[in-house]
């Protein structure tokens, strides 16, 4: 739309313009009409370019100034995936393929991903205040998505797309984005998170536009599919954009990360300041590592190409060649039992993301591992600040009391538990929250430093939180 | 506690606390160039702010007269409105002309805790709103032509709606 000129009370007939007190919206000067419509968020904006002509210009001029965004397309029930795309045939299981996750169900050779679009909804909580989001139409594809963006977000640096399943058209948009000069210059960030790619045609361009872009700092890549995943122009996509990270943050098909984490030495730039990289690499001397993300694919490990006997060695390669880290991500590992020795020299950790018992296998019992908790930590990490728990059962407190001896340092915690199985022990189904919020209270006594407790079911995604004198029903 | 007066524009004088008076930047650089450190008989006028409003504007600095500095804004961070203090929210539950001029004040004042939430207040009063019922609700005129208001409405449909 052609924008005009914006003078304030433009369109607004109903004030004298000698009125002496001003007491409607529309005499109120553009600057400060402008620092409301900032509060806004996008959805909010795109509806206050339909007012009227003023607003129309300042929420454009609001948007025009956003440097973050990020894109989310609902799967639910337009989409349904292939089993040849993923690449697991005649599996009939329950189990996790998304960083969130996700069940899976099979129907007539067809994975469906029910309520897709809930999964990521504690995703965009975390979102929600630091970005622009656009949540796309269910029966949309990502259409004028390359046009739209740069038209608003000319000065772009941030840009997440979650939950998407691209298709040739949506790879071939991302590159149209990823082409234009705004984009290669300023992007700092570009995040894909739960994404399902199940186009290969177009891959090899995307990742060299990847290349393009001169300001990339922040990689993450948390996509899904068959084709993606055996495609060689991924690791040779990475070869030049590497030595310009300062974080890349991979969760892939286990097989692929094998064959990057050769391609990455192979190519990889000896200057590359990695902070926080995906698993399966092999942690070569010169990355310098703050953090590391160690995420498990159950699709592999069913396939036995993953036995876990890899993650420990990966893992206690990592933790003695990097005792600075201040962050780590884990799921499974072989031996619960080996765990806290393994990750022993990691004294500096502050931030601990433990997805321990996430994992649960089609019937529902657990892992024979099923002894993850945080007893199994047994040593003292002083320095852990932000602690994330998966675990099974949100009412098993007797495990909960080491923590003051483990994390005394301890000022949020993140329980992710799930609330099926707590039903499965508690009587009636209402006693979930009561053991929620024993839990919490528990937590809340024993740590003295604590400031916030999250609580998350991570099937459903809805969560409780806890602030420090703000839990009203403790 | 040494106490200043100030004027307000329908000449209503207010008897304020310094430190209080202080928390707008606009009075604060009036004082320190004139040197006034308390009162000294001469009331100051604040032309822009009728006495209705100045009595709110004292009412939010009396209340908030310990509060933190509030820190720069960072343009990276999206702004949240829903952690607007409960007695803020008691506070702002004014009609939207009070409101507005209130802001107008806090603006004037350089008052930017007040400035802060009011905005916000008026931000949560658009939110989740529809085109119609903004306008219906602060009285603005629908100046686009028919044609303007499809073409805006088709440049962002791949939106999802709520």
């Amino acid at each position: 739309m052609k924008r005009q000129k914006v003078e304030t009370d433009e369109c607004h007939s109903n004030h004298e313009a000698n009125e002496p007190y001003f007491s409607s919206i529309n005499n109120i000067p553009n600057e400060i009409l402008m620092l409301i419509f900032e509060n806004l968020q996008l959805d909010d904006l795109l509806i206050l370019d339909q007012v009227c002509n003023r607003w129309n210009i300042l929420a454009l001029s609001v948007l025009r100034r956003r440097r973050q965004l990020t894109i989310v397309k609902f799967l639910q029930h337009t989409e349904n995936l292939s089993l040849c795309q993923l690449s697991c045939e005649n599996i009939n299981y329950k189990g996790y393929f998304f960083t969130l996750p996700t069940p899976l169900n099979k129907t007539h050779n067809v994975l469906k991903l029910p309520e897709f679009g809930r999964i990521s909804g504690e995703i965009i909580q975390r979102h929600s205040y630091r970005t622009m989001i656009a949540r796309l139409k269910h029966s949309r594809q990502l259409g004028r998505l390359s046009l739209w963006i740069t038209e608003h977000f000319p000065f772009l640096e941030s840009l997440t797309i979650i939950n998407s399943w691209m298709g040739i058209e949506d790879v071939a948009q991302l590159n149209r984005l990823l082409n234009t000069k705004s984009i290669q210059t300023n992007l700092v960030t570009f995040n894909i998170r739960a994404c399902f790619i199940s186009s290969n045609s177009l891959l090899s361009s995307f990742f060299i536009r990847i290349n393009h872009l001169k300001a990339l700092k922040h990689l993450t890549l948390e996509v899904f599919g068959h084709y993606f995943c055996v495609n060689p122009f991924l690791y040779k996509g990475f070869g030049s954009v590497i030595s310009r990270l300062t974080e890349l943050n991979i969760t892939l098909d286990i097989r692929l990360t094998y064959n990057l984490a050769e391609n990455l030495i192979r190519y990889g730039v000896p200057n590359c300041s990695l902070r926080q990289i995906g698993l399966g690499f092999s942690y070569p001397d010169h990355f310098i590592l703050n953090n590391i993300n160690m995420l498990n694919n159950r699709v592999t490990r069913l396939y036995g190409i993953n036995n876990g006997l890899e993650d420990e060695e990966s893992l206690t390669s990592a933790c003695n060649r990097f005792p600075s880290l201040e962050m780590l991500r884990i799921s499974y590992v072989s031996s619960r039992s080996n765990f806290a020795k393994l990750i022993s020299p990691l004294l500096k950790l502050k931030h601990l993301v433990d997805f321990g018992i996430s994992l649960v296998l089609d019937n529902d019992e657990p892992f024979p591992l099923d002894k993850q908790n945080v007893s199994t930590y047994k040593i003292e990490f002083p320095n852990v600040q932000v602690l994330s728990l998966y675990i099974r059962k949100i009412n098993d407190h007797n495990k909960l009391n080491h923590m003051p001896s483990i994390f005394p340092s301890a000022k949020e915690v993140r329980i992710y538990f799930m609330k099926s199985q707590c039903s499965s022990c508690c009587s009636r189904l209402v006693k979930v929250q009561q053991c929620q919020h024993q839990t919490i209270r528990i937590i809340v006594s024993k740590l003295s430093n604590l400031r916030r407790v999250t609580m998350v079911d991570y099937q459903s995604g809805s969560f409780e939180v806890w602030k420090q004198g703000a839990f009203l029903f403790l | 506690m040494p106490i200043i007066k100030l004027l307000s524009s329908d000449e209503e004088p207010f008897e304020v606390d310094v430190d209080i008076a202080r928390m707008s930047i606009t009075l604060r650089t009036m004082l320190d160039d004139l040197g006034i450190e308390e009162d000294d008989g001469e009331p100051i006028p604040v032309q822009n702010v009728n006495s209705s409003i100045l009595r709110k504007v004292i009412q939010w600095c009396t209340y908030h007269k310990n509060d933190p500095p509030t820190p720069d804004d960072d343009e990276q961070r999206e702004k949240r409105t829903d952690d607007i203090p409960s007695w803020d929210a008691d506070f702002l539950k004014v009609d939207q002309g009070t409101l507005f001029e209130i802001i107008l004040a806090a603006n004037y004042l350089d008052i930017k805790g007040l400035l802060d939430v009011t905005c916000k207040t008026v931000a949560n009063m658009i939110r989740g709103k529809t085109p119609e019922e903004i306008r219906k609700t602060f009285n603005i005129k629908n100046d686009f032509t028919p044609q303007e208001e499809e073409q805006i409405r088709r440049e962002n449909e791949w939106c999802e709606e709520k």
